[in-house]
């Protein structure tokens, strides 16, 4: 595997970390993604196995992390960017791997990251949503459920006490 | 259901009225939620010309709970029992990687036995939902014998369980730094006579549905997955080896006991609805085998190294992406901790994902719509992991 390491950081000219567990991460700009995409899926990647998107809210970035799977040199790949929290756009790589399509829809729905050249950002699991998307880290589940669900606030009524007062 | 309908103007010709023409391009039909044909609460909306399928769209999202956006809410012990809950029929997949990545984050070491009792409870319930799936497929196609079969057998793994963990489906039962408690007395001698029961369970099954020229007429071509477009969609686990690719995680990443372990990986060329049947019915022999070494193998010592005190519990900043061989498919954690007392984000990676929306689409397109149930069932999606 190592070898294999120091083989593609020769070739792509990227800088590969080797982790544990049969995995290597990699940092990207996100101008540079497809061009990444493409170079490693030529070098037999694959196996798109995930996309997962990450907030962190405190440096106002999304990180978006695409999982590849290298199924003869066993090695997977982590290829992570980041976006700004403010303007979350990124151009799409669902025409290099076709899988990657559903996980962009459902990126776009949970975290609101726009992908620009995906064909079919339709809804894909909630409906009628009006609020932002509802993985992103400042949206308060707490909030939104009483709201939704508890129109008016009965805690006084439940846990007063039931019994009669005699003088 | 909704007609697209083009309606002619009638035109006056020579004081003739002609009657007005309609003509339907397409019927919109939606199957599912809540149908019997398809696995779980998951829907297909078609648009068919007469039987055949002309655009199939998959419509899940009818079971969202919500469990990544939980997670991130909840400390680290308090996901075990949450976890087991987002796939159904395989529950144990879940807690067997929650644990994994915690313990690969933190350093935590599993004890030798726990390692192999892990391998048992995640083999035994491959077996259950190997039932589960010959009993649904079996369904689909109208022959209802099999079903009552081997839900049946099924129900004597879930007896086991129940002696082991205290549940029948959830078993929260792996934790961090091992299991939770020791096997009960005689509990592997129990295992070894219902593995030698299933043995001969599996050769009825042959007589009444594997080798039914019924089964192999109607199964034959239908819904083919060649090499390539499988490697193009990703496909993974079974679905794959139907495909002729030999690719088992278990084989080629190992975890836990299986390194320890042979067994063979079971391939099959066409790549149809047949091949990927007869996949795992072929390895629901290799899985019995698997559970006999290790029965035979397991070694004696504790079960569980202890954990820190939970509630103030800071895993290491760090990330990252465990997987295993469920009967789905490649079933992965991705786990990033922030240094925090909870995790920032666990994502979860269902085989489903890849296999119920864009492949399922794909095969759909250009069949009959007798045939959707039995390719949904073939390809052994669970929408619990799409919706999680």
């Amino acid at each position: 595997m190592s070898d294999f390491i120091t083989r593609l950081k020769n070739i792509t000219g990227l800088n590969i970390h080797k982790e544990k567990l049969y995995q290597a991460s990699l940092k990207v700009d996100k101008e540079k993604i497809r061009k990444t995409l493409l170079d490693l899926k030529k070098e037999g990647f694959l196996q798109f196995t995930t996309l997962t998107c990450i907030d962190w809210i405190e440096e106002k970035t999304f990180q978006l992390v695409y999982h590849l799977w290298h199924r003869e040199e066993k090695l997977h790949l982590k290829v992570k960017i980041d976006i700004d929290r403010d303007a979350p756009i990124v151009e799409t790589v669902s025409d290099i791997y076709i899988v990657a399509q559903t996980y962009e829809r459902e990126v776009k729905e949970m975290f609101g990251v726009d992908f620009k050249g995906n064909k079919r950002l339709i809804p894909f699991i909630l409906e009628d949503w009006n609020e932002i998307p509802p993985m992103r880290r400042d949206f308060n589940t707490r909030e939104y459920v009483k709201d939704m669900y508890e129109t008016e606030d009965r805690t006084e009524e439940i846990f007063k006490p039931r019994w009669k007062k005699y003088d | 259901m909704k007609q697209k309908t083009e309606q002619k103007k009638s035109l006056n010709q020579g004081g003739k009225n002609m009657t007005e023409e309609k003509s339907i391009d397409f019927f919109e039909y939606f199957i599912g939620p809540q149908h019997p044909g398809i696995t779980g609460n998951f829907g297909v909306i078609l648009n068919a010309v007469g039987d055949e399928i002309i655009k199939a769209q998959a419509n899940p999202g009818y079971l969202h709970r919500a469990f990544e956006k939980l997670m991130e809410q909840r400390m680290y012990l308090q996901n075990v029992p949450l976890v087991c809950r987002i796939c159904v029929p395989e529950p144990d997949v879940n807690e067997a990687l929650y644990s994994m990545a915690i313990e690969t984050l933190t350093g935590i070491e599993v004890p030798e036995r726990a390692k192999y009792i892990r391998t048992i409870v995640l083999e035994m319930a491959r077996l259950a939902a190997y039932l589960f799936y010959f009993g649904g497929t079996a369904a689909t196609l109208g022959l209802y014998t099999l079903p009552n079969w081997s839900f049946g057998d099924r129900d004597y793994i879930l007896d086991l369980f129940e002696e082991l963990t205290g549940a029948r489906i959830y078993h929260i039962y792996m934790q961090p730094g091992g299991v939770r408690r020791d096997l009960p007395k005689d509990f592997t001698k129990k295992l070894y006579s219902l593995l030698q029961t299933l043995k001969k369970r599996i050769k009825e099954y042959d007589g009444i549905f594997f080798d039914a020229a019924l089964f192999k007429k109607r199964t034959k071509g239908v819904g083919v997955i060649n090499k390539d477009m499988a490697i193009e969609y990703s496909v993974t686990g079974p679905n794959l080896r139907a495909s002729g690719i030999a690719y088992d995680i278990r084989k080629d990443t190992p975890y836990l006991a299986y390194p320890d372990i042979n067994f063979n990986v079971i391939t099959e060329n066409e790549g149809d609805f047949y091949s990927r049947v007869m996949v795992r019915r072929r390895e629901f022999e290799e899985d019995i085998k698997i559970l006999e070494q290790l029965i035979d193998k397991l070694p004696s010592g504790e079960v569980w190294n202890r954990y820190p005190m939970p509630l103030n519990w800071k895993v290491e900043k760090g990330d990252v992406y465990v997987k295993v061989e469920s009967t789905k498919g490649e079933y992965g954690y991705y786990v990033v901790s922030d240094g925090s007392e909870k995790p920032r984000r666990i994502h979860v990676r269902g085989p489903s994902m890849t296999h119920g929306i864009m492949l399922l689409e794909k095969l759909l397109k250009g069949q009959r719509i007798a045939d959707i149930s039995p390719i949904m069932f073939s390809l052994d999606i669970c929408p619990p992991d799409i919706d999680r």
